[in-house]
């Protein structure tokens, strides 16, 4: 039983690290902000292993970190607006951010930044159902709003971007 | 017009059942408009992905995996600590053991960032032509008129170097002050591509300061210059002959 138990937690752990990489991008949609993406994944990891239990097998994990992301991110802005925190863009001065690298990043560029011009709400929409392709049912629980909420958003963000990038 | 939008990008998503599925593919078989929209919602589709795609090999920060793979895990009963934990956590001050490896890190989502100052910045501006960045208004005006030696110390947008690059184009870094944002520009036809940004620091001392040329200049963008350019930097007679010619090679 306890063997069992430590195998389903060490394969737990290693599908998080395989899931990383989403993580951040999704933390990223939220946060618009490479630093505080990394704290915000690091946030929802440790508040997911803390009850991995919970988490149904044959159930998608990334859909589910997903929606703890959220809860996190939601609680960490709570959390700012008590301390009345602001972003720090300090250290980001100076960095290389773009080029060296031929037409294709800034294209990618142009479209992120697209991406991220849109309010929140269906900036979300769009990241989770066509960049990380969930349904729109899992993408609706991820967001923890009704489905018809995450169709409009998703359609306004949409046309929203195809203005932007036509 | 609402609901067609709506079923056309559920029928995208492959979220149609069947039914509405043949039904929908019956409508376009008929409707030419109908299909152009559908191609527009793929091509976006497959945009973004394309886009993002990029930030998925991104290593994670070793910290994370460490994170994934030692962090305490829990056992009924923890809830609580749980809580506690959340609550220690929330202010986000890890950040500031890392600032050296998530500087290393931040690529393209501080270029959106920075790439987002230049955008929104009313007194400097880009925009997207056929997703190829494009210096418009101010930046636009900056590059095509502007003489490194004549220019106004506290010209809105400052040009730093003209320079032939390795392809032959003629490009220019520029200095949008209130975007805070320095780049390359490259000439493609009547258009300015811009092809490298970075955040310059903020003006120190009053604004319209005489600074010191070139050490204002972010080390990304002069880095960017040693990549491309073929030669030397213009000299202002040059210049001033680039600019006849519309700067074209």
């Amino acid at each position: 039983m306890t063997d069992i138990h430590n195998d389903d937690l060490a394969a737990f752990r290693e599908q998080l690290v395989a899931l990383l990489p989403r993580l951040r991008r999704v933390a990223r949609g939220y946060t618009r902000n490479v630093a505080d993406a990394d704290d915000l994944v690091q946030l929802a990891i440790e508040r997911a292993l803390l009850r991995w239990q919970q988490w149904q097998r044959g159930t998608r994990l990334d859909c589910w970190m997903f929606g703890i992301l959220r809860n996190a991110w939601f609680d960490e802005l709570r959390a700012r607006r008590r301390h009345a925190e602001v972003l720090l863009e300090d250290e980001q001065a100076g960095t290389q951010v773009a080029g060296g690298d031929g037409g294709q990043p800034l294209q990618a560029l142009a479209v992120e930044a697209a991406l991220l011009e849109l309010p929140e709400e269906q900036r979300m929409a769009v990241l989770l159902v066509l960049v990380e392709g969930l349904s729109y049912k899992e993408a609706a629980a991820a967001l923890d709003v009704p489905i018809g909420t995450l169709t409009s958003r998703l359609a306004r963000g949409r046309e929203a971007l195809a203005r932007v990038l036509a | 017009m609402r609901a067609d939008h709506e079923r056309l990008m559920a029928y995208v998503d492959g979220e149609l059942d069947g039914g509405e599925r043949a039904e929908f593919e019956r409508q376009l078989a008929a409707d030419p408009d109908l299909r152009a929209l559908l191609a527009a919602e793929q091509t976006l589709r497959a945009r973004l992905q394309t886009s993002f795609a990029r930030q998925l090999s991104e290593p994670a920060p070793e910290r994370l995996v460490q994170t994934a793979r030692t962090a305490r895990a829990g056992s009924a009963g923890l809830a609580i600590l749980e809580r506690w934990r959340g609550r220690s956590r929330s202010r986000v001050t890890g950040r500031r053991y890392w600032p050296l490896s998530v500087a290393l890190a931040a690529s393209l989502m501080l270029a959106a960032v920075f790439g987002l100052q230049l955008w929104r910045s009313p007194g400097a501006s880009v925009a997207l032509v056929s997703g190829q960045v494009v210096a418009r208004g101010p930046v636009a005006q900056a590059l095509s008129t502007a003489l490194a030696r004549t220019q106004p110390a506290d010209a809105a947008v400052r040009i730093g170097l003209s320079f032939r690059d390795r392809q032959g184009r003629m490009c220019r870094t520029f200095m949008a002050r209130a975007a805070l944002s320095a780049g390359v520009a490259c000439r493609a036809g009547q258009d300015w591509l811009v092809e490298a940004v970075a955040s310059a620091p903020a003006a120190a001392g009053a604004v319209g300061a005489v600074r010191t040329a070139g050490s204002e200049w972010p080390a990304a963008i002069m880095r960017e210059v040693d990549q491309r350019i073929a030669g030397n930097a213009l000299d202002d007679q040059a210049e001033r002959r680039a600019r006849a010619h519309h700067w074209q090679p």
